[in-house]
């Protein structure tokens, strides 16, 4: 058998027994969220003129809420490593800890996914349920494979990077590019919340929005994802370029 | 391991006393030192500055010819503190594999290792068992082995390392500190209970108001109860 099995069978059970562990601590904010979702979902189904801009908000909503999620699990378990001392375990390895973290955050948006599959699968019935010309259904349904694609690469690559001994200082770069990202998609779905900031951000001119617009032309969810990896990749390569030595733990320096 | 006329306490040094107060402490490789004191005497704060963690206000510190917290970075420190927390979720041998990993062990290698530190450890009978129900003891003993998960000898800081265990866990860990001894390690142990020192060290240091009251060869470490009540404030 090669190296490369038992090590990645160990690493999932790893981070299987960490997401066991963070979902028995947090499965009310879960709940909340969910319940948040859902009360979106259906506020806008109700009050949208057209289903393709209901499906489109309550795509939005599933978005948010399933990185609100993993950011609550992550930074809940760094309160807790900090307060009861276990992140003393782990400096003492040499590990980065923005590394080590990311991971975690990493699980949490795989985990996340699950979410917001279950939230779509609900999402969907619901607005199949509502009569009129057909519903939102079919919009919503065609939309949730590039979403899903989208966090499920987010998930694995902040995973592998991490895990490859990817350098603090790419790490926190990717971390700050994420939340671009994440606003850019926000800011694309018209219909959402954060539809009112797109003016500002096409002032601001995002590279990921020029990135978008150099891969796929026109904004499409194919394109996005496209253009979050290559920018991640530069990021990720920058990153390990300029730094030349292993981050540790902060600390003095003697 | 080098310290030279440290300064150390926590927050602003202006407002602050020092905890340590100009300490001289130079450890060989493949030698063991009790660091013995009242509580604030300055012991955890001492293991603080070793790890990096903490900065010294003045001083000079050396480990392994690097800072401390680069020298941490490498790997080659292992710390088992005195309040043991484990993190929920794991196994004692997922835990303890995890450790090997973080340092480097892949394929045979981590599972190698894995198995070597949980017999060490005695920890062969917790392998599938979570660390949320271990007693005190058993909870100490994965905390070594997960420490100890590495192969190159280096510095170990050992924090009150026989708390909480019960006789035949005690003979363990002495066993182990003398291995670690031989290996080349450069093993440094803080306690309270002077009985044990012997079995531990082959020097102590008795720490007292920030400073070093006393050193003791293994051949003096019969003198050890003496040197720390003369060393206690107030005492004549």
């Amino acid at each position: 058998m090669s190296r490369t099995g038992p090590d990645a069978f160990a690493t999932c059970a790893t981070c299987a027994a960490f997401a066991r562990s963070r979902l028995r601590l947090h499965g009310r904010f879960g709940v909340l969220v969910t319940a948040g979702v859902l009360a979106w979902t259906l506020y806008a189904v109700a009050t949208a003129p057209a289903p393709e801009q209901a499906a489109r908000t309550s795509w939005g909503a599933v978005a948010l809420g399933s990185f609100l999620l993993s950011l609550r699990l992550t930074s809940s378990l760094v309160a807790e490593e900090v307060h009861s001392g276990v992140w003393l375990l782990w400096a003492q390895t040499g590990a980065s800890p923005v590394a080590l973290y990311l991971r975690r955050l990493g699980v949490c948006m795989l985990l996340s996914l699950g979410v917001v599959m279950v939230l779509s699968g609900t999402a969907a019935l619901a607005l199949a349920l509502v009569p009129g010309e057909g519903g939102a259904a079919p919009a919503l349904i065609r939309r949730a494979p590039a979403l899903a694609i989208a966090v499920l690469l987010q998930g694995i690559l902040v995973w592998a990077c991490s895990g490859w001994g990817i350098r603090a200082d790419a790490s926190v770069g990717f971390l700050l590019f994420l939340v671009l990202a994440g606003l850019e998609v926000a800011v694309k779905l018209e219909a959402s919340f954060f539809g009112a900031l797109a003016p500002w951000v096409d002032a601001v001119g995002l590279p990921v929005d020029a990135l978008g617009e150099l891969a796929g032309g026109a904004w499409s969810p194919a394109a996005t994802v496209g253009a979050w990896s290559l920018s991640w990749l530069l990021v990720g390569a920058a990153g390990t370029v300029l730094t030349t030595r292993r981050r540790s733990w902060p600390g003095g320096d003697g | 391991m080098l310290l030279e006329d440290i300064q150390a306490g926590y927050g602003l040094r202006r407002r602050r006393q020092p905890i340590l107060r100009g300490l001289d402490l130079r450890l060989e490789p493949g030698t063991s030192t009790a660091v013995v004191g009242a509580n604030g005497a300055g012991k955890t704060t001492l293991i603080r500055i070793l790890l990096g963690l903490l900065r010294p206000w003045s001083g000079r510190v050396c480990v392994g010819g690097r800072a401390p917290s680069e020298y941490r970075a490498t790997g080659a420190v292992s710390y088992v503190p005195e309040e043991v927390a484990l993190p929920p979720g794991w196994t004692v041998e997922g835990l303890v594999a995890e450790g090997a990993r973080l340092r480097g062990y892949r394929g045979k290698r981590r599972r190698a290792r894995t198995r070597r530190s949980l017999a060490d450890l005695g920890l062969g009978g917790f392998v599938g068992v979570s660390v949320e129900t271990l007693s005190r003891g058993a909870a100490r003993r994965t905390a070594m082995a997960f420490a100890l998960a590495r192969r190159s000898p280096g510095l170990v800081l050992l924090d009150e390392p026989l708390g909480g265990l019960d006789a035949a866990s005690r003979t363990r860990a002495r066993i182990l500190v003398a291995r670690l001894r031989q290996r080349g390690a450069t093993v440094l142990v803080t306690t309270h209970e002077l009985r044990e020192v012997d079995s531990l060290a082959d020097t102590a240091v008795v720490l007292s108001g920030g400073r070093i009251a006393a050193r003791l060869a293994q051949t003096e470490l019969s003198r050890l109860e003496d040197a720390v009540r003369h060393s206690e404030p107030g005492s004549s």
